[in-house]
């Protein structure tokens, strides 16, 4: 459609154009809806299943995946970004809070960075609204790798391999633009589909046992879904942490990092409120919250009822419903991230 | 040069105003316009996508927020493309304040989220718990449960503010009426709360959301855009039309050019051709012999004609004075009589007075009808033409002639090439007539110098011959006398004897006459005054010719007083001789034309016999209405013995010659046989005009009525004589012959104060009357009279005791001062 309107004159085309933009605009989520049902069966539910989309763009992410593991990206080259994010892992670095450049600890967990790019915003302070800004951020700032644009750009062109590989996916000379689009390119093709919990979405039967099937009811009955939604199972919004009780009741010490938002809006309302993570690829990224003051998941699954639901789960429940959460952990480059630990399902 | 500089300047400055035209014909960043439509348009279908999707979430219809997350961020990625790519300030404002309510949309929107996903659960519990407590058997009084859900349920339909103070209390009285051990009551209460403190916000922010501007920003940013769109659209389309009528425009000026290229090729054709016609009229007049160019001239008016498409065309040659018509060469289409008053045609255009006609010293006349009224409109009217031109031709500034090109019907223009070339072809014409010129004066000149050398030359041998016949001669005539002394005048020896004395002198006459012509004899040049001179001359011829030959005489004003430097005589002799042969050539009967008047010669001019040296001159015409001389006799008509009559001597005309050549002067004779002839005789002017008083002047009256006898054998010249003697104050008593004049002397001897007589008679000589009389009166002075040129010897002179010897003819002056010089004497001596 839109080939034939070029065919027409510029303000006809135009008018057709917005027409057709307005017309996928319209029907987009019903498409969606139908992509969901793709099996013929009907699941109206408040998770969906990562979608399985081809790479685009490979030069640019093979160039990211070259400058996310490569050191050069910190100052003195001490780290690379997968220095903290272990792809052989959940992405992250199963400690409870990250390690700066000095070594000593950084204020929180560190976020896996599998299906990254399914977020709305990023960091626990969800004080990021694209990954660019996220990386920038995580390159200059001096605990985490303190490099600057200077030095790293005339680093990246004085290899000739990085030339050729950014003359291949860009053209012209190596700038901070390009940096940053092809780690964000990279980070976002980072996704985990065909978990068996999205199988099961899809309709396959067989893909989750009885038992995950009633974990998955009680973390919608018990009210977990009310925050924990959508493709990525959460990360879409904000929340409190402490409606019913507060989790920080009892601390000998609170930290900034437990102010959550306010630290940067600064506003009353936002005292401890978060980021609702990610609960996909969850058994592998323990341990957990901000602060990884939750060991396991059983732990953090007690203290999310308590003091976000108001409830006070029975072992047995928790037990599904840790199930069902391992049922969340998909496939990276065509194997089951739970495989490659081989941390099976619990 | 500077044309081309020119040039370059005008199409480097087209070629800018049509690029600018261009540019501002091409719809203003077309792409970047519509890119920012469909930001706006994603913009606002998103706006509504994210309003239904609060809807729907709000009332748990929406299990997720992905799509709100997905309508936010569509959102937001549209503002900033707006923003980013709008560049007009108008809409600039606009475009800030719909960022800054999409801003504040996707915090209203972040609240709604967190609020809403509390509410939804704790609603979902709220009910779901409350139906537990129902069914569990509990200590909770069944009241207090159905007051906490009927207030709960009112509170969720409708969330005012009395509604929420009397669910919170029903919650209340339910916490304190439960036991703090029982979990599911306190969980009922704490979501029942949550629910009275959450809803409100709740709604709060779904109808923040609805009543937020960016819709309405963002369709008055779209109102904006789709209002800059149409007008530049409209103004591309006004250059779009602009740069097509240039485009016609130059299509336009490029087929004029065309034309104007055939044009131009056709007149440069035309103009070759025109070229070439010239150039080979020019080649054929080379070619020319000189006796074929009156044909090789009409030839060329031909051709010329043709080129030019007139009717006719002629060339007239005019004389010196460049009006008056000398010969005219015509061609005429169709044989048109054109040949009609050309001559006034020099005259006119020597006087033309319409300037606008005037191109390139040529007159061109497109159309005789619209000339303005004038003379030059008659004047070429009257030849029944519709257009003219005229080519003067020059030589230098002395005008040759014309050219003339006569159309009868056709009117038309010519351009100023046209007529350049018209005086290209009139040029050669000219030179062409300038050499015919030069031609004839070159062999008039050749004819001359050939008549000058051979009159040199004759005029050499003649003195050689005259001057050894006259001492012959002398010898002969004394011896003769000396024997006429010696022998008694009846005898017949003694008449013998003077027979021979009688034969020699006319052979003295004869070589006196030759040695005038050779220019041997001497005489003194004195002053003369030229009118005098003539009318004595004629006197003379009217005394001498038939009374059936009539003499007119004009003089010119200046001519009057001109005088020369010059023997009287002679002069006298000229116009004689001049008109004694008009009067034969009319066989005495007609009139001869004499007249005088003065010349100023700028340049050497060659004449028929002679050149004249610049200077001023006086010029004596002859013209008859005679038979005429051909070109033949005319080529020797001044040599001696040259002559056409049977009687004549050959020695008039060579007479004049030699006396104008003796006077520096030189002659003219132009003639037509059967017409008749003209003399001209030039004579140099004399620096000073001699009026009266002057000793050439009219004579004194010097006599006191003494007696003159006068001896002279042709009547008209002793009437003649008596005439002048008696004008002279003497008492003449004439004889026509010498034998009666002795005969009455011898009667009354004393009667005579002086004898004056012809020396050639037939009876007696004047020598031999002289010796006659002074046999009888010793003392008596007698004057002689001859004809010759060459005195008598001194001897024979003192033998006859002449006093002086006067020639003919007789001049007044002349006379009379002989006369006075030799009576006073014998007057006073009478008186005394």
């Amino acid at each position: 459609m839109a080939r034939a309107a070029s065919k027409i004159s510029p303000p006809y085309g135009a008018a057709l154009r917005s027409l057709a933009l307005a017309s996928v605009l319209l029907f987009g989520p019903a498409t969606r809806a139908e992509q969901v049902v793709g099996n013929g069966e009907q699941r109206d539910e408040p998770i969906t299943p990562i979608p399985t989309t081809a790479d685009t763009r490979p030069d640019t992410i093979r160039l990211g995946e070259r400058l996310f593991s490569d050191a050069r990206l910190s100052r003195d080259s001490v780290v690379a970004c997968s220095a903290c994010h272990h792809l052989a892992t959940g992405g992250d670095d199963d400690r409870a809070l990250a390690t700066g450049l000095d070594g000593r600890p950084l204020d929180f967990n560190t976020p896996t960075i599998f299906n990254v790019g399914l977020n709305a915003r990023f960091d626990w302070r969800g004080n990021f609204r694209s990954l660019e800004e996220q990386n920038e951020s995580a390159l200059l700032d001096p605990r985490v790798m303190h490099d600057d644009w200077n030095s790293l750009l005339s680093e990246l062109r004085a290899d000739a391999t990085y030339r050729e590989a950014f003359a291949g996916a860009y053209g012209g000379d190596i700038d901070r633009e390009q940096v940053l689009d092809a780690l964000a390119t990279y980070e976002r093709s980072l996704v985990t589909p065909n978990g068996r919990f999205d199988r099961h979405l899809r309709g396959e039967t067989g893909a989750i046992t009885a038992d995950e099937e009633r974990g998955y009811q009680l973390f919608k009955s018990y009210g977990c879904i009310a925050c924990h939604q959508g493709v990525n199972v959460g990360g879409n919004l904000f929340q409190q942490f402490g409606i019913f009780h507060d989790p920080f009741a009892g601390r000998p010490v609170t930290t900034e990092a437990d102010l959550g938002r306010f630290t940067i809006t600064g506003d009353p309302a936002d005292r401890h409120v978060f980021r609702v993570p990610s609960l996909r690829n969850v058994a592998l990224t323990a341990p957990y919250f901000h602060d990884g003051s939750a060991p396991t998941l059983n732990d953090a699954v007690e203290i999310m009822a308590r003091n976000q639901l108001g409830r006070t789960l029975a072992r047995d429940d928790i037990g599904l419903i840790v199930k069902f959460l391992n049922t969340l952990t998909g496939d990276y480059q065509g194997r089951s991230l739970a495989d490659r630990t081989g941390n099976g399902p619990q | 040069m500077k044309q081309v500089a020119w040039s370059v300047t005008a199409i480097a400055g087209l070629l800018l105003a049509l690029t600018w035209l261009t540019i501002r014909a091409t719809t203003p960043d077309t792409e970047r316009h519509e890119r920012i439509l469909g930001a706006l348009q994603t913009l606002i279908l998103n706006e509504s996508t994210l309003h239904r999707d609060v809807l729907r979430a709000r009332d748990g219809l929406l299990s997720n927020y992905d799509p709100l997350v997905h309508s936010l961020k569509e959102l937001r990625e549209s503002g900033s493309t707006i923003q980013r790519l709008n560049d007009d300030a108008d809409t600039e404002h606009s475009v800030r304040d719909l960022r800054a309510a999409l801003d504040e949309q996707a915090s209203l929107v972040e609240t709604f989220k967190s609020r809403n996903a509390l509410l939804q659960n704790s609603l979902r519990y709220f009910g779901y718990a409350i139906q537990q407590l129902d069914t569990d058997d509990s200590d909770q009084p069944a009241a207090i449960k159905g007051s906490v859900a009927s207030e709960m349920l009112r509170f969720v339909g409708s969330p005012s503010q009395d509604n929420a103070a009397s669910a919170g209390a029903s919650l209340d009285r339910m916490a304190a009426s439960a036991s703090p051990s029982r979990q599911d009551i306190s969980a009922v209460v704490a979501h029942g709360r949550l629910i009275v403190s959450t809803l409100p916000a709740v709604d709060g922010s779904v109808a923040g959301l609805l009543a937020s501007p960016v819709g309405d920003r963002a369709r008055a940013v779209q109102g904006r855009y789709l209002e800059q769109h149409a007008q530049a659209l409209s103004e591309a389309n006004h250059f779009r039309l602009v740069l097509y009528a240039t485009a016609i425009l130059l299509a336009g000026s490029l087929a004029y050019m065309f034309v104007r290229l055939g044009i131009n090729a056709r007149n440069l054709r035309a103009r070759l051709r025109f070229e070439n016609l010239i150039a080979e009229i020019s080649t054929q007049f080379i070619a020319l012999h000189p006796a074929r160019m009156a044909d090789g001239i009409r030839q060329g008016l031909a051709r010329l004609a043709g080129h030019a498409g007139v009717d006719r065309a002629y060339l007239l040659e005019s004389s010196a004075d460049g009006r008056t018509l000398d010969r005219a060469h015509v061609w005429s289409a169709d044989n048109l009589t054109a040949a009609t008053n050309l001559d006034r045609l020099l005259d006119l255009v020597a006087c033309w007075s319409l300037p606008t006609h005037q191109r390139q010293r040529c007159i061109q006349v497109s159309s005789v009808q619209s000339m303005p009224l004038s003379v030059e409109r008659t004047a070429l009217a009257a030849r029944g033409i519709a257009s003219w031109l005229c080519v003067p031709l020059w030589r230098g500034e002395r005008r040759l002639g014309m050219l003339g090109f006569e159309t009868t019907r056709r009117e038309g223009d010519r351009t100023d090439d046209d007529i350049a070339l018209f005086r290209t072809a009139g040029e050669i014409f000219a030179n062409a007539i300038e050499r015919d010129r030069t031609e004839s004066e070159n062999q008039a000149l050749q004819t001359q110098v050939r008549r000058a050398q051979r009159l040199e030359a004759i005029g050499t041998l003649t003195g050689g011959i005259a001057h050894n016949f006259n001492n012959i001669l002398g010898a002969v005539l004394g011896y003769s006398e000396m024997a006429l002394g010696k022998l008694t005048a009846d005898s017949q020896p003694g008449r013998y004897v003077r027979e021979a004395r009688q034969a020699g002198l006319r052979a003295q006459s004869v070589v006196d006459q030759m040695l005038t012509f050779s220019r041997r004899g001497e005489h003194a040049h004195r002053i003369v005054l030229m009118r005098s001179v003539l009318d004595e001359a004629v006197q003379l011829l009217r005394a001498s010719l038939p009374a059936t030959v009539v003499i007119t005489v004009s003089t010119s004003a200046e001519a009057d007083t001109a005088a020369v430097r010059g023997d009287a005589t002679q002069l006298q002799q000229v116009v004689m001789n001049f008109c004694t042969n008009a009067a034969h050539a009319m066989d005495d009967r007609g009139t001869i034309d004499v007249a005088l008047d003065t010349a100023d010669v700028g340049q050497e001019a060659p004449l028929s016999h002679g050149t004249l040296a610049k200077g001023r001159y006086i010029r004596l015409t002859v013209r008859d209405t005679g038979r005429g001389i051909d070109p033949e006799t005319l080529e020797r008509i001044f040599e001696p013995f040259f002559t056409t009559r049977r009687a004549g001597t050959g020695l008039g005309l060579a007479t004049v010659h030699g006396i104008i050549a003796d006077h520096g002067g030189a002659l003219n004779v132009s003639s037509r046989p059967g017409f008749g002839s003209r003399f001209e005789a030039y004579v140099a002017a004399a620096d000073t005009d001699v009026h009266e008083a002057d000793d050439t002047g009219a004579p004194v009256l010097t006599g006191r009525g003494e007696t003159i006898l006068l001896v002279e054998d042709d009547r008209p010249l002793m009437l003649l004589g008596e005439e002048m003697v008696a004008s002279l104050g003497y008492e003449p008593v004439g004889f026509q012959s010498g034998a009666r004049a002795l005969a009455n002397f011898q009667m009354d001897p004393d009667r005579f104060d002086l004898v004056l007589t012809d020396q050639v008679m037939p009876e007696i000589t004047g020598m031999e009357l002289a010796l006659a009389v002074h046999r009888i009166r010793p003392e008596m002075p007698i004057i002689l009279v001859t004809g010759q040129s060459a005195p008598l010897s001194r001897e024979t002179l003192q033998a006859a005791d002449i006093c002086e010897v006067l020639r003919k003819p007789l001049l007044l002056q002349e006379l009379g001062d002989a006369l006075a010089r030799h009576l006073p004497v014998r007057a006073r001596r009478a008186v005394g």
